[in-house]
């Protein structure tokens, strides 16, 4: 794409949403920064993604926790992977870091999985049956810490409807069933608000809807994280 | 343990027959085949209590090699299978079973994922890819201990192991067939899961109930599945509406690619789609979505711009289409790119109905031949950049029937 200004390659869009009508602009750097539009250097994505995960877990295992999961030592028992490093190239070490950093990772997941937050599908033949909205993670600490209180009973029914729930969309969407769908959708919403810990983010908030109207962007930088 | 490959089949595994049938998922044929070039179904496996790549010493990654390849041959995904140590393997194979999209770009390199600055230099590479495929820098060692498993002869299935994640199962077929894919890439996860037909065992996936298949990189955990498929849109780029299709892809969270696939441009107008979404939505679900509502209107919108260039911009058209084979026909010196380009719009005449003598099959065949690797075990002897210009002209006047 042209830009709309001289014959030099747009890599700056700009879409902003004024009185119900949209106003497109595409240029190229040097029109961009003449237009006082803020131009992004190229960022490689590696320190985008870095950037995007320190904001995200911070905020989120801040607010979960009260304490900044970048200031809490050690990592990994099993492969020694600490959360920085995680932070660095957005690899984990082993299957045991996803245990590890579950809470820090929920947040990120959902942004990445439109919402999606659980596994739904296929499953191991070894592990048939095992599929609930309780992880392992959770069951350990819960048996470490003794016996289930009340309020973590209430958790445990409340997690394994969830875990129907989310069939029964899974389902209904297949069968293209979308009233039906919404409707499964707003009391799984419900439910997961009532969870606590912030482990559970609502996933009826699509990544998209929370970007500001005015966002310039430069080409190149979709693609895989 | 030894490194030496116990593989049933001896390297290299393609014959020059082979080379010079061609790759089955560039048939031309199957449904949509018009747009759709093909179809690709990939899942993503690592084995339970062991340390994903990003973390493994050489010994464990030699481990996880050894342990999948005897699993792959054994356990009968095909009569027949084909294993390459890909790290033993010599340049020019590596970059043919590339040119065949049977590995990926960063299997050919053989680095181990998260080692320095990956993503950036990819995206360097990209742009500086004049001339695709030549650019693909091959690492002078064999680099990190690798492989993978192909089923013959129509190299339907292919395994890395030690790409990104242990295990990368992935399935490419002809034309958009992507429900036939999942079915055989399941079929395929099934059996390397064992219990094995002839031992019994059994083979661990790590998988834990919340996050479902664990991944390396979360972006792929949960289903470990990528849906993708191939699509030729020439008439959409002609009439300027590519960006409106990548701005809707985004906005469904799907990557457009290139004919590499990741941190590839896409040259001759040929664009790979894909999921990005893996967790919380089942494999059949994200399928239907990708193919019941995406691909269909993406295929519309590019017919309906063909239709559009045919009956009003008919002159422009012909102009490109017969230009490109009048170049081809009469070219002494090609390089990989522009025979891709020239190529494609051949391609747009043959769907079009403009080109009468050659198939889409022809001239899908000759893409793939025309690059490096191909073009010099189809001729059987090594050669510079330059002698495969000449080389690569006479090929395609050769195969288009010019005589002079």
């Amino acid at each position: 794409m042209k830009c709309d200004k001289c014959s030099n390659e747009a890599t700056v869009h700009e879409v902003v949403i004024k009185g119900g009508k949209q106003h497109e602009k595409h240029l190229c750097e040097q029109c961009a920064k003449g237009d006082g539009l803020p131009v992004q250097t190229h960022a490689p994505l590696t320190s985008l993604l870095t950037q995007y995960i320190t904001q995200q877990t911070e905020a989120a295992a801040t607010a979960a926790t009260g304490v900044n999961p970048s200031a809490v030592p050690g990592g990994c028992a099993e492969c020694g992977l600490t959360f920085a490093q995680f932070r660095q190239n957005g690899l984990l070490g082993c299957p045991r870091c996803y245990e590890v950093f579950e809470q820090q990772l929920g947040p990120l997941l959902a942004r990445w999985h439109e919402g999606g937050t659980h596994h739904v599908g296929k499953s191991p033949k070894s592990m048939a049956g095992a599929a609930s909205g309780v992880s392992q993670a959770t069951r350990a600490r819960r048996a470490e810490s003794g016996s289930a209180t009340g309020s973590e009973q209430a958790a445990d029914a409340r997690a394994a409807q969830v875990a129907l729930l989310r069939k029964q969309l899974g389902e209904a969407v297949a069968a293209e069933q979308y009233e039906k769908a919404a409707k499964i959708r707003d009391e799984l919403v419900r439910l997961e608000s009532m969870s606590p810990g912030g482990a559970f983010v609502s996933p009826s908030t699509p990544a998209s809807k929370d970007k500001p109207a005015r966002s310039p962007k430069r080409k190149g930088q979709e693609g895989e994280a | 343990m030894s490194a030496e490959p116990s593989s049933p089949i001896p390297e290299p595994g393609f014959s020059a027959a082979a080379v010079k049938r061609g790759a089955g998922w560039l048939r031309g044929v199957g449904a949509e085949a018009d747009v759709v070039v093909s179809s690709r179904i990939r899942l993503a496996r690592n084995l339970s209590g062991l340390a994903f790549l990003s973390r493994a010493t050489r010994e464990q990654r030699q481990r996880v090699l050894e342990v999948c390849r005897e699993r792959l041959l054994s356990c009968g995904i095909s009569s027949q299978m084909m294993w390459v140590d890909v790290h033993d393997a010599p340049p020019l194979d590596r970059l043919l079973m590339l040119e065949r999209h049977l590995i990926s770009k960063d299997h050919v390199k053989g680095r181990p994922p998260g080692a320095g600055t990956v993503k950036d230099e990819k995206s360097a590479e990209s742009s500086e890819a004049s001339e695709a495929g030549e650019s693909v820098p091959l690492a002078a060692g064999g680099g990190e201990p690798r492989g993978v498993a192909i089923s013959l002869p129509d190299e339907r299935v292919s395994v890395m192991v030690n790409e990104e994640d242990h295990l990368r199962i992935q399935v490419l077929l002809s034309g958009l067939a992507l429900e036939e894919a999942l079915g055989v890439a399941s079929g395929v996860d099934d059996l390397i899961e064992g219990p094995c037909a002839r031992t019994g065992q059994t083979l661990a996936y790590a998988f834990s109930p919340r996050f479902g298949y664990l991944t390396c990189c979360p972006t792929n955990v949960g289903t470990g599945i990528r849906v993708s498929v191939m699509l030729h849109l020439p008439a959409l780029k002609m009439t300027g509406e590519m960006d409106k299709v990548r701005r809707a892809a985004r906005d469904m969270s799907l990557a457009v690619r290139g004919y590499y696939g990741e941190g590839s441009e896409a040259s001759g107008e040929f664009y790979q789609i894909s999921n990005q979404t893996t967790l919380g939505k089942s494999e059949s679900v994200i399928l239907h979505e990708f193919q019941r509502e995406i691909i269909p209107q993406v295929i519309a919108y590019e017919r309906a711009a063909r239709r559009f260039l045919l009956d009003k911009r008919r002159r422009l058209l012909e102009d490109k289409v017969f230009r490109a084979l009048g170049v081809l026909r009469h070219a002494r010196l090609l390089s990989p790119e522009e025979a891709i380009t020239l190529l494609s719009d051949v391609r747009l005449g043959v769907v079009t109905g403009l080109v009468r003598d050659l198939g889409a099959e022809d001239v899908n065949q000759l893409i793939l031949l025309t690059q490096p690797a191909h073009l010099q075990r189809v001729l059987g002897k090594e050669m510079d950049q330059n002698q495969r210009r000449e080389a690569r002209a006479d090929l395609v006047r050769e195969r288009l029937g010019v005589q002079d």
